[in-house]
């Protein structure tokens, strides 16, 4: 009796958690593809999805569709990848930042800004991207190529080791990027922008690069939620539980390698989802990662998905970087739950 | 009779410093072997280079016909299960869900717990006295209780042997009494064998089949505790002065504190 009580419990629960947030994902979704200075109305949009041709379509479809998408995907993507390395670390600051992709990308974008490097058709012709974007994603990976290198101690690589040589790798890069900006003014204020992250070059080739590494890659992640629930006890013990850390961590560090790097490669370096995000949905789904891990998708997409909305919303014209809002509305509830947590409420 | 665990000839060196020399011991099945000695006498490396942990430089490690190195992390955990000597969790799953854990082994990558595994943790919990507390926190247990969680884990991976890194040396004497108790009977009663490294003589003494004395890495004696716990033994592995008694069937050892 006891244990179809535990079992149902379980499930009853992520069933609950999981069918809140789809349901909450369709309705930004609606919201950041219903909102915007174009104001139309819910009804003309239904009527739109359903029998075709309207005057929104324009805006809708070549615009707001793909911006909200491609947010939804960077932030479940982000989120994932925060995720999973803060489980791999047992480190609650750990995320894709700590790993160098955010540096690096903003090292290879700010390159290719500048230098104008291999025009766009080499980028295009690759994925559908501009060439930016694939600087970016080129700079993010190597920059955690550099990384573990630097870590490793024969196959082994140790997590101090991989937080300090994130850190100092990550150091380099930044430099290398002010570096880059100070010798080329002309394209400073570029490079700033894209490190602040943004959605306005949505496109729908953006979202299929998107969705095409970010949705495999997150349900790869997720194939690792028991190895990564066990790995929180220590590489000892988790060894002696059969799962092979030195295995996993390798695995799970190149998976979230490269969601982080496409998400940023589409999006510009979007801070907080990756850290904060899972933390917050820990906090109410408790910290097993066959529940986390989806939650933590569908969290990070809402979240960044509204984030968006409201960005480009807020003083139209004028755009507020999206890292900017995420930040400003994020850190407060973020801290609430931590008080929260503090004072004895369901951790 | 072939034994469950074998260990011959073992050696392990940090760089040039020799931490384990030429250590072997054989465990047969349903026996409690405790490791006895002073501290860095190389009781923990020993048994990390069980476990597998750490690759010894020289010797050979088998359970059963197959030498640990040679194992899956996977296949090794079916077989082998450890109590660790200080666990850690710091994030709030229950005690089931940590209990369960010690199916990982039995299951496939992408299959899930199946009735058989939760009727496995419920025993697991049953046995060590837990099941009242399956659905609290971990992160409220006291010490006694989490170790027994711990217990229960090992338990409930189903292994022949269990390596226990002094499972009662942060424990009152009440909880002390209990886990030996547990361990002895699951020997006994279950066909398992421990082995278990020891700090408390007199605890071992009682409960042990056979005790591995260790000074400095070498072995000096193994056998029944009659035969290791004695007067001179102590004098050399530990530098105390003792007198030894026997006390309920076994040997009691009462060190000269002035």
């Amino acid at each position: 009796m006891v244990r179809q009580s535990a079992k149902t419990a379980l499930r009853v629960r992520a069933c609950i958690s999981v069918i809140t947030l789809l349901v909450l994902s369709f309705f930004a979704l609606l919201l950041a593809v219903a909102w915007g200075s174009t104001g139309f109305k819910v009804r003309e949009f239904l009527e739109y999805l359903f029998t075709g041709a309207s005057s929104a379509e324009v805006i809708l479809f070549k615009i707001r569709l793909p911006r909200a998408l491609l947010s939804y995907l960077v932030g479940g993507g982000l989120a994932v990848a925060g995720c999973c390395l803060q489980g791999v670390f047992k480190n609650p600051m750990a995320d894709s930042h700590i790993l160098g992709v955010s540096a690096g990308a903003g090292f290879g974008a700010a390159a290719c800004i500048a230098f104008g490097i291999g025009g766009a058709s080499f980028g295009i012709a690759a994925f559908g991207l501009g060439n930016v974007a694939l600087g970016a994603l080129i700079g993010g990976m190597l920059a955690v190529l550099f990384v573990v290198q630097f870590a490793r101690i024969g196959r082994r690589v140790s997590t101090s080791a991989l937080l300090l040589s994130g850190i100092a790798v990550s150091s380099l890069f930044t430099a290398l990027t002010s570096g880059i900006m100070i010798l080329h003014r002309e394209s400073m204020e570029q490079v700033v922008f894209w490190t602040l992250g943004s959605f306005t070059a949505a496109s729908f080739e953006k979202v299929r690069f998107a969705a095409l590494l970010i949705l495999p890659c997150s349900a790869l992640c997720m194939v690792f939620a028991r190895p990564l629930n066990i790995m929180l006890l220590g590489e000892e013990d988790a060894r002696m539980l059969g799962v092979d850390p030195v295995k996993t961590t390798r695995m799970l560090v190149l998976l979230t390698t490269l969601l982080a790097a496409g998400c940023v490669s589409v999006s510009g370096i979007v801070g907080f989802v990756g850290l904060m995000l899972p933390h917050t949905l820990r906090l109410m789904t408790g910290p097993d990662h066959r529940l986390l891990l989806p939650c933590s998708f569908l969290g990070g997409g809402i979240f960044l998905c509204l984030a968006d909305t409201l960005a480009r919303s807020l003083f139209p014209p004028l755009e507020i970087p999206v890292g900017v809002l995420s930040a400003l509305f994020g850190v407060p509830f973020f801290l609430y739950l931590l008080r929260r947590q503090g004072k004895g409420g369901r951790g | 009779m072939s034994s469950r665990l074998t260990v011959e000839n073992l050696s392990f060196f940090y760089g040039n410093r020799p931490i384990l020399k030429n250590v072997s011991l054989a465990v047969a099945p349903g026996e409690l072997v405790s490791i006895l000695g002073h501290n860095g006498s190389g009781k923990t490396t020993l048994l990390r280079c069980i476990s597998g942990y750490l690759k010894p430089k020289e010797g050979a490690v088998r359970i059963g016909e197959d030498a640990v190195s040679s194992l899956s992390s996977k296949a090794l955990a079916r077989r082998m299960a450890l109590v660790p000597q200080s666990p850690v969790m710091e994030f709030d799953f229950t005690v089931r869900d940590i209990v369960l854990m010690g199916r990982n082994p039995h299951l496939k990558r992408f299959s899930g717990e199946t009735e058989t595994d939760y009727a496995a943790a419920d025993a697991a919990l049953v046995r060590t006295g837990m099941d009242a507390l399956a659905d609290r926190s971990v992160l409220t247990l006291s010490g006694g209780e989490w170790q027994r969680t711990i217990i229960a884990r090992a338990i409930c991976q189903k292994s022949e042997l269990m390596l226990l890194d002094e499972p009662v040396a942060s424990l009152d004497i009440k909880h002390q009494i209990e886990i030996l108790r547990l361990v002895r009977s699951l020997c006994r009663e279950s066909g398992v064998s421990a082995l278990c490294v020891m700090h408390d003589v007199n605890l071992s003494a009682h409960y042990s089949d056979q005790i591995l004395l260790l000074k400095q890495g070498e072995a000096l004696a193994c056998g029944a505790p009659g035969s290791v716990i004695t007067a001179p033994l102590l004098a050399e592995a530990y530098g105390i002065e003792a007198e030894v008694r026997t006390e309920q069937g076994h040997p009691y050892m009462i060190p000269r504190y002035d």
